[in-house]
């Protein structure tokens, strides 16, 4: 019900029959707590103009955290009033109050004329205000407070000055809790929808800016400004974020991540421009959908590392760094930004046997420590550095190797990874990620194939290597897999496949079946 | 305007297309650095010799399977490439596949590159959803200075060979060193002058006689040279429809010709190795 029904002399609890009866022209909108649930949501990422530190308190209240903010608005009175106008603007109706605790907050607005309380107001004057409010304004259930009603309690005057012990032995400890919080006695935290970010730029206009290259060019700004306080810190930006308040009330949220450390305002705006870039890649429409423009825009750093520093001049690491591992991760940065992080990937070995977990790619951005790219051939390189524990994308028998099996240090003497996979038998240079089913003529169940049909084509086999059995992580309780005999193909055409049988017959089943597994070149 | 204005016109834009794709990159006139692909010593090889001296670097090629089946010779071609490539110059090389065709035609495997001869720790993959997001990445790789070589892997050759993108992906190639390889699995013959392609298929072994099914022999490519744009000038003397058989050298990650010890059959159809004096 809003202010025009309220002055038509309609209350809640009002049938809608009797409503439309006294006014033929209502107009009444059913309830959608999920929506209204949304656009609460909405709001709150919009109040992070004010402060970053921002928690929805639903069902119809903000929470913001001021501190040290409201000086940048004018001070408390002013802030207070451009936050009431604006939202007005959006045409909502809202009242604000600040005070020293959320639930002093929460109180003011709702039951008290005076909305301003300082945080240092002397305990006398707050006790005064508080204790003219309801009950209701301890955010008790709606029992509790019945159950105070009955005893005649109405006023927080009322049990302020009484003894504690029986009021908290009737009506719980809620009470006096909710008490003291209010009062500032004990703290209780706000919860933000989003956490603060660890540096934050922001720059404001008195009229939106719509084009692209006027946004562009504020984050540009935004980013050296960024960049100086990064510097500052000795550290480079792991996550960034741009958001963008629109006029009328929406934000817009663009992240970037990157693979390494980054202070560098030119690198910080050409990594949004991309993801600009890639926004509008999807809809040929505006990508940033200004609207009727901006008018804040924040660039914020969300997660922080601290600067690598790279030593000049001694031998030849240095250099080898500033040529290609820089650049390499300018490209990993960049190809993320558009095509998403996930989609850029570097090869890590797992010292497991199974065929399709011997190997996983792992995020380019996630690898801690860059695989050394240099001269040299497959003898020289192995991985360093790169922390096993972090692996979300492998499968789960790729999650069970790390944990099981001794570092490659410790497990194959100064052979790396890659060496050792390099000496094993034949492996394919494209590998299925799923097995594709085959049917396979085989002259005795256990022996090598003859000929197979693949994707509807006969095969017919020419010369063939195998087997080579492996059998399944028995120990890891994988009770169901079944050993597998590999053999290498090749057909008629000179096709050269990497097939198996799962199961050994007899022992493990009865009807083994035929997968192809991999190419070779 | 009158048809002589017109006539004027289209030979001005010719002009100024032809000095766009000829010109060198950025303050770039040295000729072009060459990748020999042979062994180092040893005897010659067919292919550098067909390339005037080796593969010229900051470069397009279009590396294209003989048959439908021979995609996974075409794949292990173009990786020998890159891995040859990466070998004269520190650097990584970057994969970029298609979703789609990633499930069709399998994955690049690291265990299997690391014994074709390619370190997989150099390798970095990406994955892309759409054919325009492949070129966007593909110029981005191949303008970064610390990848020696960019493979793209395209369904068909038509998206790449148009024009605007195909002349973007050369100015890219040539700013920077890297070479850029496009497995085109379904080649469209579209007529794009500006990508050298190489066709490659395999070289049967002959079965020798006998019940028992021999061992499966070290792969021979045969490749032929269908297009050699990068050879400016000495185009003209290539003949595309020569087979040159040659084996790939993981161990020593270099090229020689098969024919010093595999008889080929598609040779003896052709009435023997002219590859060698081409």
């Amino acid at each position: 019900m809003n202010a025009a029904a309220r002055r038509l002399g309609l209350t809640p609890g009002l049938t809608l029959a009797e409503a439309r009866a006294r006014h033929p022209s209502l107009e009444a909108l059913q309830h959608d707590p999920a929506a209204a649930t949304e656009r609460l949501a909405a709001l709150t990422a919009w109040c992070r103009r004010f402060t970053p530190l921002c928690a929805c308190d639903a069902p119809d209240g903000i929470i913001l955290d001021i501190t040290g903010a409201a000086h940048l608005f004018g001070g408390e009175e002013r802030l207070i009033a451009e936050i009431e106008t604006r939202l007005a603007a959006q045409g909502l109706t809202a009242i604000a109050a600040i005070a020293g605790t959320p639930e002093a907050a929460w109180a003011l607005v709702r039951f008290s004329p005076h909305k301003i309380v300082a945080a240092a107001a002397d305990a006398k004057r707050l006790a005064r205000l508080v204790d003219s409010l309801p009950l209701a304004a301890l955010r008790l259930d709606r029992r509790t407070l019945a159950a105070l009603a009955q005893s005649g309690l109405r006023r927080i005057g009322d049990i302020s000055l009484r003894p504690r012990g029986p009021l908290t032995a009737r009506f719980g400890p809620m009470l006096f809790g909710r008490l003291d919080a209010l009062m500032g006695r004990t703290k209780s935290p706000i919860s933000p929808l989003i956490e603060a970010p660890v540096y934050l730029a922001e720059r404001r206009f008195a009229d939106g800016i719509v084009s692209r290259a006027d946004v562009e060019a504020t984050i540009l700004g935004l980013a050296q400004d960024l960049a100086q306080l990064l510097k500052r810190h000795e550290e480079g930006a792991r996550r960034l974020a741009v958001h963008l308040f629109r006029v009328d009330g929406v934000v817009k949220q663009i992240d970037v991540g990157t693979s390494r450390p980054l202070s560098d305002a030119q690198a910080i705006a050409r990594l949004f421009q991309t993801r600009i870039d890639a926004l509008s890649a999807g809809d040929s429409i505006d990508p940033l959908d200004a609207g009727y423009g901006f008018d804040v825009v924040q660039l914020a750093a969300l997660a922080v590392e601290p600067l690598e520093h790279v030593q000049n001049g001694l031998g030849g690491f240095a250099d080898a760094d500033r040529e290609i591992h820089a650049p390499l991760a300018d490209l990993a940065d960049r190809l993320g930004a558009r095509l998403g992080v996930q989609r850029v990937r570097r090869l890590v070995p797992n010292d497991t046997h199974m065929p399709e977990c011997a190997v996983s790619a792992v995020p380019a951005a996630e690898l801690r420590t860059p695989t050394p790219i240099g001269r040299g051939s497959v003898r020289r390189t192995g991985v360093r550095g790169y922390d096993a524990g972090q692996d979300n994308t492998g499968t789960a028998c790729a999650s069970s190797a790390p944990d099981r099996n001794p570092s490659p240090a410790a497990f194959g003497g100064t052979l790396s990874l890659w060496e050792r996979v390099a000496q094993l038998p034949a492996r394919p240079i494209r590998l299925f990620e799923h097995p594709e089913p085959i049917d396979a003529i085989a002259e005795v169940p256990d022996g090598p194939p003859l000929r197979f049909r693949w994707r509807r084509v006969m095969h017919d086999i020419a010369s063939l290597e195998g087997p080579e059995r492996i059998a399944p992580n028995w120990w890891t309780g994988e009770a169901a897999a079944l050993s597998r005999d590999y053999f290498r193909v090749e057909d008629a055409q000179g096709q050269c496949f990497w097939l198996f049988r799962e199961g050994l017959y007899g022992t493990e089943t009865a009807q083994p079946r035929w997968y192809v597994h991999g190419l070779f070149a | 305007m009158s048809q002589r204005d017109r006539a004027e016109e289209i030979g001005c834009l010719r002009r100024a297309i032809a000095q766009i794709e000829g010109a060198p990159g950025q303050g770039q006139n040295a000729p072009k650095a060459r990748v020999k692909l042979g062994a180092d010593e040893g005897p010659s090889f067919s292919l550098d010799l067909a390339f005037g001296g080796g593969l010229p670097t900051g470069s397009l090629y279009e590396v294209v399977p003989e048959r439908a089946g021979d995609m996974a010779a075409a794949t292990g071609f173009a990786l020998a490439l890159a891995a040859r490539l990466s070998r004269a110059r520190a650097g990584a090389i970057v994969w970029i596949g298609q979703d789609f065709l990633g499930s069709e035609y399998a994955v690049p495997y690291g265990p299997g590159l690391a014994a074709h001869g390619l370190d997989p720790a150099r390798l970095i993959l990406v994955n892309v959803a759409t054919t325009r997001d492949l070129v966007w990445a593909m110029e981005e790789a191949l303008k970064c200075p610390a990848c020696t070589a960019v493979i793209g892997e395209f369904w068909s050759s038509r998206p790449p060979a148009e024009l605007v993108a195909s002349l973007r992906l050369l100015r890219a190639a040539r700013s920077s060193a890297a070479s850029g390889l496009l497995l085109v699995h379904r080649d469209i013959d579209f007529a794009c002058r500006i990508f050298s392609r190489l066709e490659v298929g395999r070289v049967l072994a002959r079965a020798p006689p006998g019940r028992r099914k021999p061992l499966p022999a070290c792969p021979v490519w045969a490749v032929k040279v269908l297009k050699a744009q990068a050879l400016a000038g000495r185009s003209g003397g290539l003949d595309p429809d020569i087979v040159r058989p040659i084996v790939w050298n993981p161990q020593g990650a270099f090229f020689s010709d098969a024919l010093p010890f595999a008889v080929a059959r598609k040779l003896g159809d052709r009435g023997g190795p002219r590859a060698q004096n081409a």
